[in-house]
């Protein structure tokens, strides 16, 4: 019975382990790299109990001490992970103070939606932007019928619009009550893979750089080489741009994974969900893949 | 910043909030890449902008 338990230590200490030393390589494969989108917070800290409970039980078994010692280093690892997401952490990008809060001219508000293509429920999104009334709305994966039925209910209070259809589920629409100018539609890394860049005025006259950009997900079979480049190239983009720069959309990535953290120091934006807590926009697998899809969002010269 | 109700998509909508300071306020800084991550990085967008290939997971809609 206790050799049998030893094994079983010994392959869930190797998943850990290997599940949580691999992302940190800088191999740029969807096998790899997609290891990071498990580290969901619910999954991180199921990880660290798991760990926590292997290493009490290694430490009743013979010869359990190293194993224990392991696997209490993965739950650190991991809880290294999870609390830079919490309100434990220092926040990066700061609340506004009173007078910034009160100085509605100076403030934005933004909807970002994967519609997912193939979802036909156009009226729950236009209902929901509705209700909430953004300034600018982003929907990425939009086909033209997307765009068709976005435009025919929301043109009349929506007058600027960035429209990309494509049916390869890279579709970008943004729509805006403030004025939008400068706008670019550009394949910068991928054919086929199209990312906004734009200028968004203010009620008080000051502009921020918007960018909305879907790169490719991490797939088991493929290098992730195309994904990387095309946030890296947005957050060089970002860190030379004279404006205050705010960079949204469905990014395929995670807020602790080596492509966000190179993001960030590329472009010296800051993320608004350290100190704030996580924000988990997948819901559920689709065709096999299962983990979360955040929005990376970030901005210079900031209040919240 | 606020997660969304379902709208019928695998993705959850997201709210953001944000206030235009006039100048930067106190924050972490988030760092900055060094020359070699850089050069490492330009490098990397360089060769991948000269693939040619279909963008992954086109054919998951069909």
């Amino acid at each position: 019975m206790i050799v049998y338990l030893q094994w079983v230590l010994i392959g869930l200490t190797s998943v850990l382990v290997a599940s949580t030393v691999l992302p940190l390589s800088g191999v740029r494969f969807g096998a790899i790299r997609g290891l990071s989108f498990f580290r969901l917070q619910f999954f991180r800290l199921q990880f660290f109990w798991l760990a926590v409970v292997l290493a009490a039980i290694a430490l009743l078994l013979p010869q359990g001490r190293w194993a224990g010692l392991v696997l209490a280093a993965v739950a650190l690892v991991q809880l290294g992970y999870i609390v830079k997401f919490t309100r434990f952490w220092r926040r990066q990008s700061l609340g506004a103070d009173r007078a910034l809060a009160a100085d509605k001219r100076s403030h934005i508000s933004l909807l970002a939606a994967n519609v997912k293509q193939s979802n036909r429920d156009y009226d729950a999104l236009i209902a929901l932007v509705r209700r909430q009334r953004p300034d600018v709305v982003m929907a990425v994966e939009v086909d033209q019928p997307w765009i068709d039925a976005l435009e025919s209910e929301l043109a009349g209070e929506y007058p600027d619009w960035i429209k990309v259809p494509k049916d390869n589920t890279y579709g970008i629409c943004v729509m805006s009550r403030l004025p939008l100018s400068e706008a670019e539609v550009r394949e910068v890394v991928t054919q086929g893979v199209p990312s906004v860049r734009t200028a968004v005025t203010l009620g008080s006259g000051a502009q921020v750089r918007l960018y909305v950009v879907h790169p490719e997900p991490p797939v088991f079979h493929h290098d992730t080489k195309g994904r990387d480049s095309e946030i890296a190239h947005v957050g060089i983009e970002a860190a030379h741009d004279a404006l205050s720069a705010i960079v949204t959309g469905d990014l395929n990535d995670v807020a602790w994974s080596r492509t966000t953290r190179s993001f960030q120091r590329l472009s010296g934006l800051l993320d608004p969900r350290v100190g704030r807590g996580f924000s988990i926009r997948f819901m559920r697998s689709t065709g096999g893949r299962d983990g979360p899809w955040t929005t990376c969002f970030t901005i210079r010269n900031s209040g919240w | 910043m606020a997660r969304l109700e379902k709208i019928g998509s695998d993705h959850f909508p997201m709210m953001f909030r944000l206030a235009l300071a006039d100048r930067p306020m106190e924050s972490i800084d988030a760092g900055s890449a060094d020359p070699a991550e850089q050069a490492h990085i330009e490098r990397m967008i360089w060769e991948e902008k000269k693939r040619e290939r279909t963008p992954i997971g086109s054919d998951w809609e069909d």
